[in-house]
């Protein structure tokens, strides 16, 4: 990815667009972060994001116009915030420390023309930067537009720890201001005294306010300053303030951030660099921050209990948490991937390609969970307002990553293997239907379900079989989501291609799909291959007559929350047809919160579930915990990783293909490592009992039996260790005699090749092939002078 | 856990034993067979300083 679409793509993320407030704010004041910070108690912090932004806080506090008030969102649920009493409460805390030595003097003079709050606040701003400033005033007080402003009313206000008049809390903060600045109060300057002064000093800045007795404004051309910086026509003398305001009325912020932005420019000039350059986004503008408020409840202002004192501590705190705090975060809200790393994806999306780009091999291990452990389902580009989709950045990282040989080959390898094994003579197969020559149709379960659910797999094949004309054929094995998931491109074209050539075999039938991953992936990789789901062909031709069997064990019309799978997020006729079957197979249904087209992910997709066992526990946790009635997933793997985690969950095959052989919803499916022998097992009592057929002897012939603990089998699948890994070993450690002996116990250790890693397992030989397991464990790192990993065992 | 290697029936000693892991390859301390050479990697060391270096030599 070039640095334009790393930028296009960042770009996409608006979490980091300032909210509303600030936005309209021209001192860009950081509203929500003070209304954080006095909520918490912490009017310190909120006091100092103030003095950030504002550099006359007493004056602004009392007379600001509050642009921020009618943008802010708290207004359309109750009253916008109250924010100029908010920054009140803040600026009448006790006086801090005096501010450090001065900085040192630098080359510039300045004159200031006008002594309101845009002159004064050029003038401290460039004072404050070492400038020898002049500030002329010729009305022989400074202040200008505030003290028609101010609050008319004589009470007492409290500034820095003291109770005063307004106006005297105004006047010493402004004397305070010019401290460093030569104040003169001269006449008016007029038209004809600018080029003297100009002379004089090395900028001048006209901030004379809408009275111009002097005619100054002729000076400034027939198309006044320049916007962003307040260039004249004249090098070195800038205007700005009230006098390029004069129709939009005095506001005490614009008139401040006016003097700021003066001050800015006079230095860039002073320095000789552009006065514009990285300027755009100064002064009041629009949010472009999206925020999600349809659950925001309304909530009305509090005002003070004396108007005159303004709010207490206690009662600014109250006020302040009215505050929404602006944000968007929508795809973090739905996401536990995204929630765990504590950001957003504007910042990952940059962090990903710091990794690829800038130094891959660092980079990966900072950020290679992340990029290895998203889900791809989707879920974030569904709900986030410009489609911005982390799942496609993961995995273009992926596929960057596996390029470049970055990618360590074991991160995916279990998975692999697990596809490899379903697209191997285990597992693959393509057959008509038994007796028939040709195949309109043909089932394709995919490689979970018939792991998952062999009898009703069978029974929806036999189903379809005596339902449809022109022959349902059987097509078994993997569609090559794995490798797609893994960034294995030409390992998933692979798989693709296998497909394609058994469904050629049989002569190109419409394939019937009971996988929506299948469908998904096939839909990208193999689009010219006709496919339908299996539940838009039984909500077509009807169920079987043992249908609602599972209803009635299970008593009445039970109700049911439906969970569809992400792979459908994008098929609303998949979904919509499962809910058909779930009625019709006599249940009641509920939705849960997150469906449909905002549905998410079991953990499976991705490989998650391969590459960081606890995130999708943690996704899992969430999912489950959405709704207290049984679920119905038409996803094997949502099935039984909700069922693995405690939650009553039904396949939509257990409703449909009932009786005497539904699947129960509270017993786990397989576990992972349990399943290359579950869809061999299928794949082998199929082909038999349909098909008449033997069968491989190779798969009868393993005499090796293992007595595995339930804790064992447990660590056994954190580990993706399987059952035939295990006898592989033994075999090869029992053949060879090549093994150790714990002299304490008497437990042998034998250990292999096995893939990609070197497993090891301590066992107990029982007699006539019969073992003990008590211990197994894996590293990657390979031995390479002993000779009892020299002979690999196994593929 | 007193480990005998049960072909030649002797106690393990320390030897330098040679690994590989990503083409990267390195020699570690371990204890082994000194007659036949057979080696032996606790759950300890695979599950500690083996996946510190797997770790390390996979972020390179």
């Amino acid at each position: 990815m070039d640095q334009a679409e790393l930028r296009a793509l960042e770009d996409r993320c608006v979490q980091d667009c300032p909210p509303s407030c600030t936005a309209a704010c021209p001192a860009h004041l950081d509203v929500r972060g003070m209304m954080s910070a006095v909520a918490d108690g912490r009017l310190a912090e909120a006091l100092a994001l103030v003095r950030a932004a504002v550099t006359l806080p007493v004056a602004v506090a009392l007379t600001c116009d509050q642009p921020c008030r009618p943008v802010c969102l708290r207004g359309e649920h109750g009253d916008a915030l109250m924010v100029r009493a908010i920054e009140r409460a803040c600026v009448a805390l006790p006086a801090t420390a005096p501010r450090g030595r001065r900085p040192p003097r630098r080359r510039g003079s300045v004159a200031v023309v006008g002594g309101g709050l845009t002159g004064i606040a050029a003038a401290q701003e460039l004072a404050g930067k070492g400038c020898r400033v002049t500030l002329l005033e010729r009305t022989g007080r400074l202040g200008g537009g505030v003290w028609s402003a101010l609050p008319q009313a004589s009470g007492t206000v409290v500034v820095a720890g003291a109770a005063g008049s307004p106006a005297a809390a105004v006047e010493a903060e402004l004397a305070a201001a010019v401290s460093d600045v030569t104040v003169s109060y001269a006449e008016a300057i007029t038209a004809g005294d600018l080029p003297a002064l100009r002379a004089a000093h090395d900028a001048v800045i006209l901030a004379f306010g809408v009275d111009d007795p002097g005619c100054l404004a002729t000076a400034l051309g027939s198309t006044g300053p320049e916007r962003v910086s307040g260039a004249t026509e004249i090098p070195g003398v800038f205007a700005g303030g009230s006098l390029t305001r004069a129709s939009s009325g005095w506001s005490a912020v614009t008139s401040m951030a006016d003097g700021r932005s003066l001050a800015v420019s006079v230095r860039r000039y002073l320095e000789g660099v552009s006065l514009t350059a990285g300027r755009e986004g100064e002064g009041a503008g629009r949010s472009c921050l999206h925020v999600e408020r349809s659950a925001v409840e309304s909530a009305a202002a509090a005002p003070p209990a004396d108007p005159q004192a303004g709010y207490d501590a206690t009662e600014a705190r109250r006020e302040a948490g009215r505050c929404l705090q602006c944000a968007c975060l929508e795809c973090v809200k739905a996401c536990v991937f995204l929630q765990r790393y504590g950001s957003y994806p504007k910042q990952y999306v940059r962090q990903i390609n710091n990794s690829l780009i800038l130094s891959p091999g660092m980079g990966y291990r900072a950020s290679k969970t992340m990029i290895d452990s998203c889900a791809l389902c989707g879920l974030c580009a569904a709900v986030c307002p410009h489609d911005l989709n982390m799942g496609e950045v993961c995995l273009d990282a992926r596929r960057e990553l596996v390029e470049k040989g970055y990618m360590p080959p074991a991160v995916h390898d279990f998975a692999l293997h697990d596809m490899a094994q379903a697209n191997g003579a285990d597992f693959s197969c393509a057959r008509h239907q038994p007796g028939a020559a040709a195949s309109a149709f043909a089932f394709y379960p995919g490689c979970q379900l018939p792991a998952s659910r062999p009898g009703e797999v069978r029974a929806a094949y036999e189903h379809l079989a005596s339902r449809l004309d022109g022959g349902v054929g059987l097509l078994l094995g993997c569609c090559g989501a794995p490798a797609q998931w893994a960034g294995r491109e030409s390992l998933a074209a692979e798989a693709t291609a296998q497909l394609r050539a058994s469904w050629e075999t049989l002569g190109r039938p419409q394939l019937i799909l009971a996988c929506p991953s299948c469908q998904k992936t096939l839909m990208e990789s193999a689009p010219e291959i006709p496919a339908v789901s299996l539940w838009e062909v039984l909500d077509e031709v009807g169920l079987p007559s043992g249908c609602g069997a599972a209803a009635v064990a299970v008593g009445g019309s039970p109700v049911v929350a439906v969970a569809d799978p992400c792979a459908a997020r994008d098929t609303p006729a998949v979904r919509a047809a499962a809910r058909h079957l779930i009625a019709r197979a006599g249940f009641e249904l509920v939705e849960l919160p997150w469906s449909g087209a905002r549905t998410e992910c079991c953990g499976w997709g991705g490989l998650q579930v391969i590459v960081d066992r606890q995130l999708t526990q943690a996704t899992v946790a969430r999912r489950v915990a959405e709704d207290p009635h049984d679920y119905v997933a038409y996803c094997a793997m949502c099935r039984d990783l909700f069922a693995g985690s405690g939650k009553r969950a039904w396949h939509l095959v257990d409703l449909l293909f009932g009786g005497p052989m539904f699947g129960d919803p509270a017993l786990p499916g397989p576990r992972l490592t349990e399943r290359q022998q579950a869809r061999a097992r299928f794949r082998r009592d199929l082909l038999r009992n349909a098909w008449g057929e033997d069968g491989d002897p190779r798969a009868q012939d393993d005499s090796t039996q293992l007595e595995i603990s339930d804790e064992m089998r447990q660590k056994m699948d954190d580990e993706l260790i399987g059952e035939d890994d295990l006898a592989a070993v033994i075999a090869a450690s029992e053949r060879s005699g090549r093994r150790l002996l714990d002299s304490a116990t008497g437990h042998c250790l034998g250990h292999a090749r096995r893939r990609l890693v070197t497993l090891w397992v301590e066992y107990s030989p029982l007699g006539q092939g019969r073992f003990a397991i008590h211990d197994t464990y894996t590293h990657r790192i390979e031995i390479l002078d002993d000779e009892a990993t020299e002979g690999r065992v196994g593929p | 856990m007193s480990t005998v290697c049960a072909q030649c029936q002797v106690e393990l000693r320390q030897r330098d034993v040679r690994l590989r892991y990503l083409g990267v390859e390195f020699t570690v301390g371990l204890p082994a067979c000194p007659v036949c050479g057979q080696v032996y990697i606790s759950e300890e060391v695979a599950h500690g300083r083996m996946r510190e270096v797997e770790e390390m030599l996979e972020s390179k």
